[in-house]
């Protein structure tokens, strides 16, 4: 950096200001994304959620409308099958007591299972699902909710396989 | 020429003249220590997460992305809440240590929010169905605070007058910084518009060898981010320190010419039609 052949120190014409104008693009784009996020939030937010016990006291209320239905499936209600080529499950949710039959079209996630509690999106439909005769030990109560939605939202317990294990022991459960 | 020595924490003082090199690596002892702690902490980690902890009773073998996710997930506020301090540093008694380690926790926390987000969708397909839900406040909350930080970067980029643009990415980096509070505690206040579970290490909810695996993760990415963290405040301390001794010799250039009104780039008197 000390040669007089390495400097070049002649005046040089004002820059083009294209640097800038990138730069300030690019901010402009971070706050353009920033707020089509927040719109999606917003929009995704405008859907009400009812817990299990709620959304069947609400019933009439609600008719048609499509809200997010919480609850957790309840053991020995899980039914899949296939329909033309898509997967179809059939179950029932409890919350404080109150079982709501649920009618899912696509695949579980892997950690769908009893006991762990969902999210469903959907709405309330009359009757009974097309070729169905009932829902195993679920509510029956002439509704279903018709889910295209399914996400499951696990507990802060962590335990390991061994530990449930001893513990059902302790307990007099089955191993 | 002697380079300016602005004190720095656990920074060797640039000694260099203009003519020789400055520092050409930002390591030390301390960044010596904190890397191979930080290899050391990633084999423990590996080893407990896929030998010495077992599968979860409910999650089974996906609560192995627990002991990196989790880590990341709380500790990435580690180095936005560095960039906070240091951005009240300047703005207050316009630091520019405060300026370096604002841009340097920046940087290194954009990334540790980028791997949250990640190492969260490549566990999110598998437990809830979906690697993103919009409606999922902390998932977005985090998103955004990503965005804002990049956004605070790309601001740093943009030329301009140092010590304004400065000034300019602090007041942004503070504004950005209120994201925090609702991205913590988001769970809490939008328990049924969150997948998330509520605090399970706060709440001592996991326990034994996983807890331990836990604990190895956290001390790896807080390695992670203290090795990152200095290195980076080391080469823009760097970076600030050559644009410092360019700025000198150029002014020692223009001097040495008005002196003997030779133009030093072609070597010729302006009245011999020396360039201008």
């Amino acid at each position: 950096m000390s040669g007089d052949e390495a400097l070049d120190l002649t005046p040089r014409a004002p820059r083009s200001g294209g640097r800038r104008w990138v730069s300030i693009g690019i901010v402009a784009a971070v706050l353009a994304i920033i707020v089509v996020v927040m719109v999606k939030l917003l929009g995704d937010a405008t859907l009400f959620v009812y817990e299990a016990d709620a959304a069947v006291e609400k019933r009439t209320e609600l008719g048609d409308d499509r809200f997010r239905l919480i609850g957790s499936p309840l053991e020995g209600t899980i039914v899949e099958s296939q329909d033309q080529g898509q997967t179809v499950v059939a179950f029932s949710v409890v919350f404080e007591g109150v079982t709501a039959d649920v009618v899912h079209i696509g695949d579980p996630p892997q950690l769908f299972q009893p006991g762990v509690p969902v999210f469903l999106e959907g709405r309330w439909t009359p009757g009974l699902p097309d070729g169905s005769d009932g829902f195993v030990e679920g509510a029956n109560d002439g509704f279903y909710f018709a889910s295209d939605t399914l996400r499951v939202k696990h507990d802060s317990d962590y335990r390991n396989d061994n530990e449930e294990r001893i513990s059902e022991a302790e307990s007099g459960g089955e191993q | 020429m002697t380079v300016p020595t602005n004190p720095s924490p656990d920074l060797a003082t640039p000694s260099a003249t203009a003519s020789a090199p400055l520092l050409t690596s930002t390591s030390s002892r301390l960044t010596q220590v904190l890397g191979i702690g930080w290899a050391i902490s990633v084999v423990l980690v590996v080893c407990a997460a896929f030998w010495w902890s077992e599968p979860d009773a409910t999650q089974g073998e996906l609560v192995r992305l627990f002991y990196l996710h989790v880590p990341l997930a709380i500790l990435e506020y580690v180095p936005f809440l560095l960039c906070g301090i240091g951005s009240v540093l300047f703005l207050w008694k316009r630091s520019e240590w405060g300026d370096l380690m604002a841009h340097a926790g920046a940087e290194v926390g954009v990334v540790m929010c980028a791997l949250t987000l990640v190492t969260g969708a490549v566990w999110g397909r598998p437990t809830w169905g979906t690697y993103w839900d919009w409606s999922d406040v902390r998932l977005v909350t985090t998103l955004i605070l990503c965005l804002l930080f990049v956004g605070y970067l790309a601001l740093r980029r943009v030329p301009g007058d140092p010590t304004t643009r400065a000034k300019q990415a602090a007041i942004v980096a503070l504004v950005a910084l209120i994201d925090i509070p609702l991205i913590n505690r988001s769970v809490e206040w939008w328990e049924n518009r969150t997948l998330h579970q509520k605090g399970t290490i706060a709440q001592g909810k996991i326990e034994d060898i996983n807890a331990f695996a836990t604990l190895l993760g956290f001390i790896m990415v807080g390695l992670g981010i203290a090795f990152l963290m200095t290195h980076r405040f080391r080469i823009a301390w760097l970076e600030r320190q050559v644009d410092r001794v360019g700025l000198d010799d150029a002014i020692a250039h223009r001097r040495a010419e008005a002196a003997t009104g030779v133009d030093a780039s072609v070597g010729r008197t302006p009245e011999e039609g020396g360039q201008q």
